[in-house]
């Protein structure tokens, strides 16, 4: 508020004590209304320029935030990459236990065979050992098809990171709901950790040292190690 | 006391193909008698149902795990006496450990070979 402004106003504030009691007349109460609304504007201009700051401020966050998210593409994760990274361990899966089974076919029948001619053995045994090498392909394709989800995985893991790190995000603690809540619970609870990375789970001389047979041998791996 | 290669023996494993291997290899090194189950519960049906010399278990399974399976064939004084072996990819020590406890025989991790298995039925027996 202007020096000018407060001087009217205890001008103002000095006549109306004055005539405390006595009736004001329209004319003054007008010019009171005046010099407060005059004040109020000046104030309400402040209180504008420092909201309009702030406010500004939350919008340019809110819209880096969504740039941010936007970077992220959340709905392609969710539509495109997510499904089609499932689908694809569903078929290796499948492809993997297709060609097991026709592997270990081959063998039962190699090993259950009854020919007493040492020809036609020879050539029973050969025809399903070029069945065996030929399912082996499967790698080629299972292994592709893995190497695709890796590079997605990688592509995926980058724009988290850049996320992360834009929002500067702090993970939140506990459950998103109580089935995920109680999955853990049973995961912990049952001790099911699923195969461990090499190295981190007991080789089988370690298993029976922990069973109390055997001695607290140590694989040449191990050996290489500690000479590494 | 020696394995009786005539035994029945319970395969316990989710995987067919696992299930598959295991029979195979258990043929190969004389056991022909070989009943499956593909969890716990269905495992412990046929426990009850029929007696079995050995069982061989998976852990990881749904909707009743290996342990679990261990831990109500210990529980119960009928099937109490069943040897059990536990073939799986847990290999953490915590799982042994609690395997143990629970009054496991023996304790393979896969992948394994023929030669492991038979050396751990000859030694469940042995004891």
């Amino acid at each position: 508020m202007s020096s000018v402004e407060i001087d009217k106003l205890d001008r103002l504030v000095a006549f109306l004590r004055k005539k405390r009691g006595e009736h004001a007349s329209i004319a003054e109460v007008t010019a009171l209304a005046e010099v407060m609304a005059d004040s109020m504007h000046d104030f309400y201009r402040m209180l504008h320029a420092s909201l309009h700051t702030e406010l500004k401020d939350i919008a340019e966050y809110i819209a880096r935030m969504r740039g941010e998210i936007a970077a992220l593409r959340p709905n392609e994760l969710h539509r495109v990459h997510f499904p089609a990274a499932s689908s694809e361990l569903a078929v290796v899966v499948q492809m993997t236990e297709a060609a097991t089974n026709s592997i270990m076919e081959r063998a039962e029948a190699i090993m259950s065979v009854e020919i007493s001619d040492l020809a036609a053995y020879k050539a029973f045994v050969n025809a399903r050992l070029v069945a065996v090498i030929e399912t082996c392909s499967f790698q080629d394709i299972t292994g592709q098809r893995i190497a695709k989800m890796v590079e997605m995985l990688g592509q995926i893991e980058q724009r988290i990171a850049r996320f992360a790190m834009a929002t500067r995000a702090v993970d939140a603690e506990g459950y998103r709901s109580d089935q995920e809540a109680a999955a853990a619970g049973r995961k912990h609870q049952l001790m099911l950790n699923g195969p461990v990375a090499t190295g981190d789970g007991n080789a089988q001389h370690h298993v029976d040292f922990l069973l109390g047979e055997g001695k607290p041998t140590v694989s040449q791996s191990e050996i290489d190690k500690l000479f590494a | 006391m020696a394995a009786d290669q005539t035994m029945q023996i319970l395969v316990v494993d989710d995987y067919r193909t696992m299930i598959r291997i295991i029979r195979n290899l258990l043929k190969q090194i004389g056991y022909e008698h070989v009943d499956e189950a593909t969890d716990g519960s269905e495992a412990l049906v046929k426990m009850r149902d029929k007696r079995y010399g050995l069982v061989i278990s998976d852990w990881n399974m749904e909707p009743m795990t290996g342990y679990e399976l261990l831990k109500e064939v210990r529980a119960d004084p009928a099937l109490s006496p069943t040897p059990f072996i536990m073939v799986t990819a847990e290999s953490k020590t915590e799982n042994v450990i609690a395997a143990k406890k629970a009054g496991v025989n023996n304790y393979i991790v896969k992948p394994f070979n023929a030669q492991t298995l038979k050396n751990k039925i000859d030694a469940v027996f042995a004891a």
